[in-house]
Order: C-alpha cells, then sequence, then structure tokens
C-alpha cells in the first residue's frame, strides 16, 4: 500500500491549513483547491479495515479508521472545502481559506477518529478554524460586528468544549475505555440499531443514566446548534465574509449530527430536541431580514430533521440522517452561494433593500432557485431523497418507540412529558411544509425578486466572477443528480447500512402516492406563502433569542447586581488589602512600613497573577508526565 | 411579455391555481377509493388521519398559516426588536461616532 495514503486523510488539509497560512503571493490560491482533493482521493483509497493508531500515556488513541457513517460524511466535508475554496478563489482570503482548511480538515477528522480522545481534539480545533473564519471578515463593511460576533462564538465554543471534555473525562473514568462504540443494524431497517461498546456489552449513553452522558450530549448540542444552546449559529454565521459563511454552514453542525449518530443513536429524547430545532428554525426564518441569517435559521430546521432521525435511531433513520446531512451540505452551501453571490455584487444583506435582482443575476438566481427546491424536499431534486427516509422512519413508531408496561400488564408507547411519539411524526411534516415557507420560496422571492427589475440596470449589477457561478453550478448540479429516481445510487452504496455490508435494499424515495402528496404538502405551502404576503413583509427587526442573555442579561446582572455588591464590599476589601497588611507589618514586621515609611510595593494586577499562575501550573503538568 | 406586467402575474397566479386544482384531483387516496389506483403497500397510513383523502393539502396549508400566524402574532410580538437593539450596548457597541456612516451605507 502506498505510504501517502495510509495516513489519516484529514493531515493533507491540516498540512494545507499551514502551507496557506504561510505561502507568499497567490501561491495558496491552488493550494486551497488540491489539499481538499487529495485528502478527497485518500477518503477513498483509505482501506477499510485499516486503523492508524498510537500509544499515548495510558491509552491507544485511534487517528482514523472507518466507523459506519464515516464515508459519507467525510467525502462531502472534503468537496465542500473544494467547493467553498473555488467560490472564494479570487479574493484574496489568505486567512480565511487557512482557517476554513484547518477547519474542514479537522471536522473530517473527526469523521475518522477511532477513540474519544482523538474526536475531542479535531472537535477544538475546528472552534479555533471555524473562529478564524468569522474573524477574517474584519475588512468588510460590518468587520466590527464580525469581530464581536466571532468572540462570542469562540467562548460559546470553548464552553461547550469543556462541557463535552468533562463528560468524557466522567464517561473514562466511569467504564475505563476511550473506545467509541458499533452500530449492528435491528431486525429490520425500521427497528433501532444495536450500539455495541467495546467490552461487548450495549453500549450505554443513550440511556442518558450518567452525568457523563448528559454533559457528552450537552456539549454535542451546543454544536449543532439546538436550542436554548444554539443562538451562536445565527448570531455568528451572517457575519462571515460572503464565502467565509459558505464554509461555516457546512462542518460544526454536520459534525454534531456524526458524533450524535456514533455515540447517541436510539437515545430517544433526541427526537424531541430535533421536532424543537426544525419548529424554532422556521418561526425565527420566518420572521428574520437578513438574508444569510434566515439560511442560518433554516440550518437549525434542517439539522432539527438529521438529530430527529438520530433519537429515532433505526436503520433507516440513520441512514437518512447521513444522507440528509450529505445532501443538506450541498443545497445549503449552494443557498448561501447564491446569496454570497448577491452579498458579494450588491453590498447589500437585508431583504427590505434586495429584490428586483432577476434580471441582472440571472445564473445566481437559478443556482439559488434550485438550492431553494432542493432544501424545500421538491421531487427531482436531493433534499427529496433523503428527506424522506426520515420522515419515513418516524412513522414507524411501533418500531422504534419505547414500550412501557403499566400496572395491568398493558403496554403503550412512553411518552416525554405527554408527548406522544406519534407527534414527531407530525411535526417532521409540518415542518417540510414550512421549509418551503421560510427557505423555498422567501429566500429567493425575497433577494431576486418582490419588486420589479428595471430594464437597464445602471447600478451595474451583474452575476459574480466565473470562479462563483462555477462554484454554484458545481452544487446545483449535485443537487439534481442526487435526486434524480430512483434515488441516488452513489450516495446510498456509502450510507451507513448499504447494500455492500448489511444487505439491505437501497430506500425507494419515488412512488406515485409520495410524489403527489409532498407536491400538495409543498405547493398548498406556497399558497399559504402568497396569501400572506403582507404579514411576511419584511421589517427592519431582529428576533431576540437565547444570546439575550450573554448579550444583554449579563450586563443588567453586572450594574444592576453585581456592581452594587461589589460597592458595598468595598470597605472590607480595602481594609483587606492594604489595612490589614499595614497593620500586621506594624506589629509583628520589620522593614520599611514597621520603620513607618511609606509602602513601596504596588499590587499586581489580575492578568499578570494569572499569567503566572498558569505558567506554573503548566510546569507542574510537565513535569507530571515525566 | 415581462414579468412585472401585471398580464403576466395574472397568468401566473392561474397556471398556479391550475396546478393546484390539478394536485388536489390526483390525490393518491381519492384515486384509491375511485378504484383507479391500487393501494401502495409502501404508502399506506400509518396515523389514520395520514390517510383521509386531500390530508396533505389541508395539513400543509394549515400548518403554515398557523405558522405565520403565530410567528408573527405571538412571538414576534414578544421578541421583535429594532435591529439597531444591540448596537448601542455598552457590552459590545458596533455604532460609535467613526462607525455610524459605514454602516448606514452598507448595511441600513
Amino acid at each position: 500500500m502506498n505510504p501517502l495514503l495510509t495516513v489519516p486523510p484529514a493531515t493533507y488539509m491540516l498540512i494545507g491549513a499551514l502551507v496557506i497560512a504561510a505561502s507568499p503571493n497567490k501561491l495558496y490560491k491552488p493550494i486551497s483547491l488540491l489539499a481538499p482533493l487529495m485528502t478527497l482521493a485518500c477518503i477513498w483509497l483509505f482501506p477499510e479495515d485499516l486503523r492508524l493508531g498510537f500509544e499515548w500515556l495510558d491509552y491507544r488513541l485511534i487517528v482514523a479508521q472507518f466507523n459506519l457513517p464515516t464515508k459519507a460524511f467525510a467525502t462531502i466535508f472534503a468537496t465542500m472545502a473544494f467547493a467553498g475554496a473555488l467560490f472564494a478563489y479570487n479574493q484574496d482570503r489568505k486567512v480565511e481559506l487557512a482557517g476554513a482548511m484547518l477547519y474542514a480538515g479537522s471536522a473530517v477528522g473527526v469523521t475518522f477518529a477511532g477513540d474519544l480522545i482523538t474526536l475531542f481534539l479535531f472537535w477544538e480545533v475546528m472552534a479555533i478554524g471555524s473562529t478564524l473564519v468569522i474573524w477574517s471578515a474584519f475588512n468588510e463593511p460590518w468587520g466590527d460586528a464580525a469581530r464581536k460576533a466571532g468572540q462570542r462564538y469562540v467562548n460559546v465554543h470553548l464552553v461547550g468544549g469543556a462541557i463535552m471534555m468533562a463528560g468524557i473525562a466522567l464517561h473514562v473514568v466511569d467504564t475505563g475505555s476511550i473506545a467509541i462504540p458499533h452500530m449492528q443494524i435491528g431486525a429490520s431497517m425500521t427497528e433501532p440499531v444495536a450500539m455495541i461498546g467495546a467490552d461487548g456489552q450495549p453500549w450505554a449513553l443513550p440511556q442518558l443514566d450518567s452525568p457523563a452522558a448528559w454533559l457528552i450530549l450537552i456539549g454535542i448540542l451546543i454544536n449543532a446548534g439546538a436550542p436554548p444552546f444554539g443562538s451562536w449559529l445565527p448570531d455568528a454565521y451572517p457575519e462571515a465574509s460572503a464565502s467565509g459563511t459558505v464554509f461555516l454552514s457546512a462542518f460544526t453542525t454536520k459534525t454534531s449530527v456524526y458524533v450524535l449518530i456514533i455515540l447517541f443513536a436510539g437515545c430517544n429524547l433526541l427526537v424531541w430536541v430535533g421536532a424543537l430545532m426544525a419548529v424554532y428554525g422556521i418561526v425565527y426564518a420566518i420572521l428574520e431580514n437578513d438574508m444569510r441569517r434566515i439560511l442560518a435559521y433554516s440550518i437549525v430546521n434542517q439539522v432539527g430533521f438529521m438529530v430527529c432521525a438520530v433519537g429515532v435511531g433505526s436503520a433507516l433513520a440513520i441512514n437518512g440522517a447521513t444522507a440528509h446531512a450529505f445532501a443538506h451540505i450541498i443545497y445549503k452551501a449552494l443557498l448561501l452561494m447564491s446569496a454570497g453571490s448577491v452579498l458579494y455584487v450588491t453590498g447589500k444583506r437585508k431583504c427590505t433593500d434586495l429584490g428586483g435582482l432577476y434580471k441582472a443575476m440571472p445564473v445566481t438566481m437559478w443556482c439559488g432557485i434550485i438550492g431553494a427546491l432542493a432544501i424545500s424536499a421538491v421531487p427531482l431534486t436531493s433534499g427529496f431523497t433523503t428527506k424522506s427516509m426520515i420522515t419515513d422512519a418516524a412513522a414507524h413508531v411501533s418500531d422504534w418507540a419505547p414500550i412501557v408496561y403499566g400496572s395491568d400488564g398493558e403496554g403503550a408507547w412512553a411518552t416525554l412529558g405527554g408527548l406522544n411519539p406519534s407527534i414527531a411524526w407530525f411535526v417532521l411534516v409540518a415542518a417540510s411544509a414550512g421549509v418551503f415557507l421560510h427557505a423555498g420560496i422567501k429566500f429567493p422571492w425575497f433577494v431576486f425578486f418582490q419588486k420589479p427589475a428595471p430594464e437597464k440596470d445602471e447600478r451595474g449589477f451583474k452575476d459574480p466572477p466565473w470562479n462563483m457561478q462555477a462554484a454554484m453550478i458545481l452544487f446545483a448540479l449535485a443537487c439534481v443528480v442526487i435526486g434524480l429516481p430512483p434515488g441516488p445510487g452513489p450516495l446510498y452504496d456509502i450510507l451507513p447500512f448499504n447494500p455492500g455490508n448489511a444487505g439491505v435494499e437501497h430506500y425507494h424515495a419515488y412512488n406515485y402516492a409520495h410524489v403527489i402528496n409532498q407536491l400538495q404538502l409543498l405547493l398548498f405551502a406556497g399558497l399559504a406563502f402568497f396569501l400572506l404576503l403582507n404579514m411576511l413583509k419584511r421589517t427592519l427587526t431582529i428576533t431576540l433569542d437565547a444570546d439575550w442573555f450573554y448579550r444583554r442579561g449579563a450586563l443588567l446582572l453586572w450594574r444592576w447586581i453585581l456592581y452594587p455588591i461589589l460597592l458595598a464590599m468595598e470597605p472590607f476589601h480595602t481594609g483587606l488589602i492594604s489595612g490589614v497588611p499595614k497593620a500586621a507589618a506594624e506589629n509583628f514586621g520589620a522593614g520599611t512600613a514597621a520603620a513607618g515609611e511609606e509602602r513601596t510595593y504596588r499590587p499586581w494586577g489580575v492578568g499578570r497573577t494569572v499569567l503566572l499562575l498558569t505558567i506554573i501550573l503548566f510546569v507542574l503538568l510537565i513535569l507530571n508526565l515525566f | 411579455m415581462k414579468l412585472e406586467d401585471p398580464q403576466t402575474i395574472r397568468k401566473l397566479w392561474i397556471g398556479f391555481y391550475a396546478v393546484l386544482g390539478l394536485l388536489v384531483l390526483l390525490d393518491p387516496k381519492a384515486l384509491e377509493a375511485v378504484h383507479v389506483l391500487e393501494p401502495d403497500p409502501h404508502h399506506e397510513p400509518h396515523f389514520g388521519v395520514d390517510g383521509w383523502f386531500e390530508f396533505y393539502v389541508v395539513y400543509g396549508f394549515l400548518t403554515c398559516v398557523a405558522m405565520v400566524v403565530i410567528s408573527k402574532k405571538v412571538i414576534g410580538a414578544v421578541l421583535m426588536r429594532p435591529d439597531t437593539y444591540y448596537d448601542s450596548s455598552p457590552l459590545d457597541p458596533i455604532r460609535d461616532a467613526k462607525l455610524r456612516p459605514l454602516e448606514k451605507e452598507g448595511d441600513q
């Protein structure tokens, strides 16, 4: 086997990130296209049963191995990095591309991780890479907002990472193992998969019966964008540059879906988390005015479908979550490329400023419409063949919903706070209709139509440069190819449970009833949109979200509670830092104070004290290793 | 024929209603009831109501109306703020004397 191919596939993109950062002139541009392609080749040539690992402290770390969903996720991550780099090719965005390669490369790293520590390390590097991408919008007109949003973003993710690390540490203490479980298909496609730990025992995390499980779950859900932890997503993503948001849309939330699949498949709480995300995304997107923030809310909505599928936990649902993540990355990137092109050309972000671009930017418009149709799961687009798996899996309630037996021996579906499991399907179908409402029609309507286009555009707006168009056309084609009947063969072949490894049949999305029902659902949602157009008119508003608590709530807490307390404490504090030492020196000590001279020392600032403590702790840590 | 011509818009509406009417007629459950279509084993109802005539038509329309009205009238009424709400926050202001004109040009 070629030694160049038996390295962790993420290596090429991670090295690429460093080379891009260090490269002189414009050399970084071809590298940004080459590195994802090399990673992609490496993913496909990586031997199925190879495990690359090494000993570290008392653990054996597996830095690369195939888990069941790995191939689909890694393939789309690398493809996305390539398309994003192509989209950004005409702009001089060295820092952004370096950050994006680091970000995408470590996302690939997460999918190949064979143990919890490796997974966590790549998980954290993603946070660094993505923050760089947000911050590299510093020279845009909204650069200051981007800097602030990036600060909030990185803080949320560092806290999320710490929570997840705490969970992993507790888990390792409880079980003594850093291994990740493997999945086995149930009796049929619609029955829950079995999760088996490395010791051959059933994997316990989905039962959520330990603090470790809860901490890991919360850590992942922060990254998945689940409310109330997810407000960082619509806060930060729309503040990146035109190309930056394209990169951002793909990796963090979908890596979370991947990690949920391999650690929490069949955790029924996730059904309701997913349903909440799907509805939340729609409600907020309906109220939003910034075109890229609409699409950011719609990421939460779409990831909600995937999270719900992980909660259902049948083989069909796991396949659906994987396939939907694959298709979603493509059409969401396509929509954001379309929005990014509009932003790049017009410099405007708000629906209230846009509209009437259908003559000036036809390629951008058509690509945006194809993305909008795909996200709405219109037949003949990718969303139809993938989302159908999720709703279909959720519909087989009697196969996946756990049954509890009452005192009379009667079995009944376990409910959560009165929520009958069959409600999940109704929420998903309503959310499917809602997608058409908030993204499928709303995005193209307000951005490209809404008002008449001038015959000769004296503003000089036209389609963006060739590379942006090429990236859009590439992904528009992908949306259609994955959606053609009978179904996406090549994609279905790399799903976790496919004809090759589990002997299951391909899923059939296309039958008369399903196609007609889907069209009925969507077009009558469209009718609702146009009938309620007056109510949907955009206003110059934002909608408060959980980020209010750290953007405003923390400030009020400081001003009205903490600060008054501190003021009240000041006499004690003064006494403590100057009175006590002075008295001590006068009574017991020698030196200047005892001699009645003025004190000559200066108090240290908090910053320097913390720095000193950090250095001491670090030295202790290093010494401890030997 | 121009897209912004009222005549064209009228025609588009007529076409839209025609497609909607066609979809109502083609409803699989209705066709099964009049024996035009065999029941599809891949698509049998799971919950009862999803086997009713025109379930997807009614459900799609009503849930969307409900989502728009609830978003706008309930959630929007409580949580919507002017989009400059956070900009003047003393914690992280992004509009100062220097930035204001920039924001107005690029953002307003």
